[in-house]
């Protein structure tokens, strides 16, 4: 039974749930204080017993938006709709209100539609602005399905359902409801008995954000579920744990301490200060580019290898340069990098470092003092390059995990094996890098679902990538990133680009350091690779791009419309919109409308799906630029889907302006 | 006493038992989550353990853990503390202002009118302001109101010398926290030379003693 009362902003549930032969488990997340979204996957044993006796496996979103907050007298009062594009097996509409009578006592009374107008209902009262509202249109077919239902939203017969809520103390809550769901069709279909509209319930929550309920259900049934949820304003330690920074020296014993000479001319001097910077800069896990000293002015060319904080990147840039250069530097120019293009640049003042380093207000006063801007102009000249330890060459070994969903012969999947990436830098903004995997263990390899796409299976071929490949070579490519002129920032990347596809990839980025706004074209010639993953290509190919708009709302909200051509040679636009932490913790949807037809699509009718992305560092407490990143899609067809071209520039970009930067410069003195 | 000297004496007889500076991809480990393993110990505080630094033993008490501290540099009358594992602490006339690497962290802290009080041995009440950042990393700023008593005189023993002190306590709160500080003043030279200082939710209360090397 719906309440309107909705989660805790920026909650993220996992819910899962098993009564009679129904297992549902179920992700919700608060979006915004008022609206909540669901995405739900549901296995019903024996649902098609009478045909072929198959289970149902069904995927299906709600939604919910409470348009009356709980006041002293009035209570909280929502509209949901359950189930409005899938099946339509859960479809319901329905208008709840909630009310505390007192802080651990709360009473809930609603009028339903569809399922939730399934027991003892009557027609609707709707119907009076209506006559069209009095029927509820049938669901006609699996082809169906993905599609808005709005022809039956809030039509049919309506019922009414209640219920009661005691917290007996923090941890136990016991529940009774009225339920107007009659569950018809697991009567029919599953041998449900649906004795009495009654059902009772307790919930026991644990401090840790998991919880458990039991429950009796329908004069029948028995069930139980388990919880977990997870605030992502409450990192696992605030601040982080991270080992402190360098403590800003004297200013007499920062140049005397670190090479002991007071002209930076002589080239030995020179030779020592580099050494010098760099090491100390690598300490706190950031890579020094170039280094360039004009009298009272430092520039230095960075890249931030630790921080998903790139202003704790910039804040321990600055204490280092502050311990280490001439007592004469006044001015720190920090210039971070992404292989070698700048990305905007950030001027302090050494003597406000100095002053604020243990100010209370020092990180917004530092914020304050600092000056943000585009760095288009601050090329990396040969002179200044600090050679690298490898002479530009770096390689990563780690594990890695590629699960995969919802296929009805076995709902998850994954395979577990190792990476090994590799790159060269020959010289700034020029990077060739490649990677190469092995599966170790894992059960992908045993789909064997064939796509029945009737477009060209531009992504639905998964399974046969899977099960055709071992040690694959992910990606190879060549970069080249660059600063065409002022807010301009340009890629260009050749090669076998990503999993399916090699080819050639050219984007170019308008986007001010400061200000919501970003503007972005991308240009692609894609060619789809032979399943093995290998070197070799099939016999498809097609030319795709898409025009971007990207909206930053500075209040955590993020807006991005890419509107284009597809790889099937589709032509349509993706909607997205995500709910960010300044903390990295990301969540969203998305959905893509293409000249596809919705018959032509198949099961799902349009691309749709949701996005988590969950920082190392939240999970930790240490900093890392690293993290779980996962699209969950219903199902993968072959309409609007997009070519998945590495270091996209927006991403790549926007870390280093505002309103990020700002969002985490509390992460400057720590 | 004999805990003091042994502790100082195993942490500097660690100091020859460091492992290798990581370099970049390497996520540090969580130093103080796992105590069971052996410290690392940075090459900063191996020199300023052998160049006979100050040294100050603090723990602590919610996390039954103890470290010793070296004072790294003094600038505008502020003093920084490092531990073996990198921790740090500021220091202003013995009152802790600030702390990094223990999660959780005190960012910074105005504690001006108590210290005026404390060092002074007077009673009184003062006005206190911590900064913290929050889950999101945005600085929130804690303001106290704090009770200064003297509980009169005390010897504490340093191990080689007794020293005779005034016990001053400072009770602070606001809306939703309180907590109580101790400092021992040195009656001679005006110092602290044992406080318990609390820091923040996170990480409770710290006891400070300083060391006679």
């Amino acid at each position: 039974m719906p309440s309107a009362t909705g989660l805790r902003d920026g909650a993220l549930t996992f819910t899962t749930s098993y009564y009679g032969k129904t297992l549902r488990n179920t992700l919700t997340f608060q979006l915004t204080p008022r609206l909540t979204g669901s995405f739900r996957y549901s296995i019903l044993k024996d649902y098609f017993s009478a045909t072929t006796g198959d289970t149902l496996y069904d995927r299906s979103f709600d939604v919910q938006y409470r348009f009356v907050n709980e006041g002293r007298y009035r209570p909280a009062i929502a509209v949901g709709l359950r189930d409005f594009g899938g099946t339509g097996i859960f479809g319901a509409e329905y208008i709840v209100a909630t009310k505390h009578i007192k802080p651990n006592l709360a009473i809930t009374g609603g009028i339903g539609w569809g399922r939730l107008g399934s027991y003892n209902g009557f027609s609707n009262p709707l119907g009076a602005f209506a006559d069209t509202l009095n029927t509820r249109p049938g669901f006609t077919g699996i082809a169906q399905t993905g599609r808005i239902s709005a022809n039956r939203f809030f039509r049919g017969d309506a019922a009414l359902f209640a219920g009661v809520e005691w917290a007996y103390s923090d941890q136990l809550t016991l529940k009774a409801e009225y339920a107007s769901d009659a569950y018809v069709e697991e009567s029919r279909r599953m041998g449900f008995k649906h004795r009495s509209p009654l059902n009772f319930g307790l919930n026991y929550h644990f401090n840790n954000g998991v919880d458990i309920g039991a429950y009796y259900l329908y004069g029948s049934e028995i069930g139980a579920t388990l919880s977990y949820s997870l605030n992502p304003k409450n990192p696992r330690v605030s601040g982080g744990a991270e080992e402190a920074p360098p403590a800003i020296l004297p200013r007499q014993t920062a140049a005397a301490q670190s090479w002991g000479n007071q002209t930076a001319n002589g080239s030995k001097a020179n030779h020592n200060l580099r050494s010098t910077l760099k090491t100390a800069l690598k300490q706190q896990g950031i890579k020094l580019v170039a280094v360039d000293i004009r009298s009272a002015t430092a520039t230095v060319h960075i890249e931030n290898i630790r921080y998903d904080a790139n202003a704790q990147a910039i804040g321990r840039t600055s204490r280092v340069l502050a311990n280490t250069l001439p007592a004469s530097v006044e001015t720190f120019n920090i210039i971070p990098v992404h292989h070698g293009m700048p990305v905007s640049k950030i001027s302090l003042e050494r003597t406000d470092l100095e002053e604020l380093e243990t100010e209370l207000d020092g990180s917004w006063q530092s914020y304050v003092r600092a000056i943000i801007a585009d760095g288009s102009t601050d090329k990396i000249s040969q002179t200044n390059l600090v050679s690298g330890d490898l002479g530009g060459v770096s390689y990563r070994l780690n594990g890695y995990l590629s699960p995969a969903f919802f296929d009805p012969d076995q709902p998850v999947r994954a395979d577990m094996g190792i990476a090994l990436n590799a790159s060269y830098e020959p010289r700034p903004g020029l990077v060739f890098s490649g990677s190469i995997r092995q599966p170790l263990l894992g059960n992908l390899d045993t789909a064997t679902r064939i796509s029945n796409s009737v477009l060209p299976h531009v992504r639905s071929d998964a399974v046969l990538y899977d099960t055709q490949s071992n040690l694959e070579l992910s990606h190879l490519t060549a970069e080249y990133f660059y600063r065409p002129g002022g807010n301009l920032y340009g890629r260009v990347t050749a090669g076998y680009l990503e999993r399916m596809y090699g080819g050639l990839s050219a984007e170019l980025l308008w986007k001010p350091v400061t200000g919501p706004l970003a503007l972005g074209a991308e240009l692609n010639y894609a060619v789809k690779r032979d399943y093995d993953l290998g070197f070799g290509f099939q016999d498809y190919d097609v030319l795709t791009g898409h025009a971007s708009a990207y909206y930053d709302f500075n209040n955590g909200y993020l807006g991005q419309i890419d509107a284009g051509r597809y790889l099937a040679g589709d032509w349509g636009a993706t909607f997205s919109f995500d709910r960010e932490f300044a903390n990295g913790v990301k969540i969203g949807a998305f959905f893509t409308l293409t000249t596809v037809s919705m018959a032509d699509f198949g099961e799902g009718s349009f691309d749709k799906g949701i996005h988590i992305q969950i920082p190392l560092s939240w999970l930790s407490g240490e900093p890392s630029r690293r993290g779980f990143d996962t699209t969950i899609r219903p199902i993968t067809r072959d309409g609007g889907a997009r070519l998945n071209v590495r270091n996209r520039l927006y991403d790549v970009t926007r870390g280093y302006h505002d309103p990020k930067l700002k969002q985490r410069w509390g992460k400057f003195w720590r | 006493m004999n805990k003091t000297a042994l502790w100082l004496a195993l942490s500097v007889g660690l100091l020859s038992a460091c492992s290798s500076q990581d370099g970049f991809e390497n996520t540090q480990k969580s130093r103080l989550l796992r105590q069971t393993e052996i410290p690392e110990v940075s090459p900063q505080f191996r020199e300023l353990a052998q160049s006979g630094a100050p040294a100050l033993l603090a723990s602590i008490k919610d996390r039954d853990q103890i470290a010793a501290f070296m004072r790294m540099t003094t600038r505008g009358g502020i003093e920084n503390w490092v531990s073996a594992s990198n921790v740090s602490l500021d220091f202003k006339s013995g009152f802790l202002i600030s702390s990094r690497g223990l999660g959780g962290d005190l960012m910074s802290a105005d504690a001006s009118q108590s210290i005026r009080l404390v060092l002074a041995g007077q009673n009184g009440v003062s006005k206190r302001f911590h900064s913290y950042l929050d889950g999101e990393d945005q600085t929130v700023t804690r303001s106290f109101i704090c009770e200064i008593i003297s509980r009169g005189a005390r010897d504490v023993d340093l191990g080689k010398t007794v020293i005779p002190t005034r016990l001053m306590q400072e009770k602070c709160k606001n809306g939703s926290q309180s907590f109580q500080n101790l400092y021992w003043v040195d009656l001679d030279r005006q110092e602290i030379i044992q406080s318990r200082q609390w820091v923040s939710d996170y990480i409770g209360g710290i006891a400070f003693r300083v060391i006679q090397r």
